[in-house]
């Protein structure tokens, strides 16, 4: 009893002590799950997906920008008569297959879609009749296709007779000729003319004089003549560079139109055209309206990510 | 008199001690239990590389073109995908027997890593489906990954003619002019 009786002033600190430390204990275990919580919430955050979808809106302008110019091409070959017609069916088109394509990213709470698209104007020629002369409409023999075009594209001509005969390349220019001018009075040419077989001579904007161009094995048959695409039948001849030498816009011409027959095609980026018949498929030479390319925004918008690019399609973009 | 009410107390004071720690670690065990495949913070690194190699294996698959090749792998008669069971049309154990499956399972299938590939197409102004794989349910922390294809009336199928025609799982969503349906192809991928 002695001991209990003695220990009876130091027990009397004890509780005080024992209450000071468990909570002091559990304050630090408290602090300590705190921290821990911290830190894995920040280990969330630092590994959570930053990534805002930008793949996603590059993903839907290369979709359009690959495909789009596809359907508009498919209206340009059904040859309508009427450009609002066209017009207003390419717009169809074109609504439906953003409507199709936009679909899974629509679902997924993000606007994806065109605007401010814009149409540019062009005009198909075409002669399809082989026997005809490469005059205009009513038979003049030097006369303009098309005026002001920013652009020319699938051009050729397929002479299928009557050159004229020409002894030496200086006569040339007494041939059928196809005459390019650019801005500035920079003229580029292409002549197809008979000199005990057919020639073709191209003169180039800086050039004075035509060059005879691809002699030796272009011409087992008549001369078909990409002026874009310089081929002459289906053979690459990198002479012909379509308007070397000028600037946009192209007045295309003919001269001596009444020295060839043969049948011919041209989508030029203009609405200004020479005296031919049309617009729609009719007698040749005729004209047929065209969506020679189409300017739009694309437009993805997400609640991390407003994207807006604009874009042209054109023949050679899908 | 006074030590013999401070046995009580002595008892109370440790109780409460004891409950506060207990707390503690129960709190602390609460904020942090994870799972090998819970969907939670500690695998989110897996999920983030699971979606970035899925959409690396799209991008690639679609820049070379077999992934629109997978998509017209159909077997026309048989109304399903070239080489899947013909009760189901579709695959359960690995890829189709094209070079996007082949690519599918040589990036997932050594992995431990399970997938899902659907596509979804418009039908009649409704969202369609068709599966292509199916190994499964997917776990709560798969990840998904997708891509377009664009179909035309003319692309060809695999197995001969174009996807024009009654027996095509998609129907031509644009019968005026030449596109036929947009195709989303979609990876849902999983750890297993």
């Amino acid at each position: 009893m002695a001991d209990l009786r003695g220990s009876r002033d130091e027990d009397r600190d004890r509780g005080q002590l024992l209450l000071v430390a468990a909570l002091a204990i559990a304050t630090a275990i408290v602090a300590l799950v705190l921290l821990l919580n911290t830190s894995i919430y920040m280990e969330n955050l630092a590994t959570r997906d930053t990534d805002t979808g930008a793949s996603e809106a590059v993903a839907f302008r290369n979709t359009v920008e690959g495909n789009l110019w596809r359907v508009v091409e498919a209206e340009n070959d059904r040859t309508y008569a009427s450009r609002s017609t066209l017009e207003t069916n390419v717009t169809r088109r074109t609504n439906r297959f953003v409507e199709l394509t936009a679909a899974r990213h629509r679902r997924s709470g993000v606007v994806a879609e065109l605007s401010n698209t814009t149409l540019d104007e062009g005009t198909r020629l075409v002669q399809n009749d082989s026997t005809r002369q490469l005059t205009d409409a009513s038979g003049t023999p030097d006369w303009e296709l098309a005026t002001d075009a920013d652009g020319v594209r699938e051009f050729e001509v397929n002479v299928t007779g009557g050159l004229t005969t020409s002894s030496a390349p200086v006569a040339q220019s007494d041939a059928f000729g196809v005459i390019v001018e650019g801005s500035g009075a920079d003229v580029w040419s292409l002549f197809v003319y008979n000199n005990g077989g057919e020639q073709i001579a191209v003169k180039n904007g800086s050039e004075s004089t035509p060059t005879n161009v691809c002699s030796g094995g272009f011409y087992a048959e008549d001369p078909r003549v990409n002026l874009t695409a310089g081929t002459v039948n289906g053979t690459r001849c990198s002479a012909i560079d379509f308007a070397k030498g000028t600037d946009p816009p192209y007045d295309v011409s003919y001269q001596y139109g009444n020295r060839s027959t043969g049948t011919y095609r041209l989508t030029a980026n203009t609405s200004s055209v020479g005296n031919v018949n049309g617009p729609g498929p009719t007698t040749p030479p005729y004209e047929m309206p065209v969506v020679y390319s189409v300017s739009t925004d694309v437009v993805y918008r997400s609640p991390e990510l407003t994207y807006r690019a604009n874009v042209t399609i054109t023949e050679g973009s899908s | 008199m006074g030590g013999r009410d401070r046995g009580q107390a002595y008892t109370l004071e440790a109780f409460v001690a004891g409950l506060l720690v207990l707390g503690g670690v129960v709190f602390a065990l609460q904020a942090t239990a994870v799972t090998p495949l819970s969907a939670s913070t500690s695998n989110q690194h897996v999920g983030n590389q699971e979606r970035a190699v899925a959409y690396g294996l799209m991008g690639a698959a679609k820049a070379n073109g077999t992934l629109e090749e997978a998509v017209v792998d159909w077997n026309k008669s048989g109304r399903r995908f070239v080489g899947s069971r013909p009760t189901t049309g579709e695959f359960s154990n690995a890829g189709p027997p094209n070079d996007f499956g082949r690519a599918l399972n040589e990036t997932f299938g050594d992995e431990r890593t399970a997938f899902n590939v659907v596509l979804r197409f418009r039908d009649n102004g409704t969202l369609a489906s068709q599966p292509m794989v199916d190994m499964g349910t997917p776990s709560d922390d798969a990840t998904v990954a997708t891509r377009s294809v664009v179909l035309y009336d003319d692309t060809p199928l695999t197995t001969g003619g174009t996807v024009s025609n009654d027996t095509f799982y998609a129907p031509d969503a644009e019968p005026y002019g030449p596109l036929f349906n947009v195709v989303e192809v979609r990876i849902t991928v999983w750890r297993i």
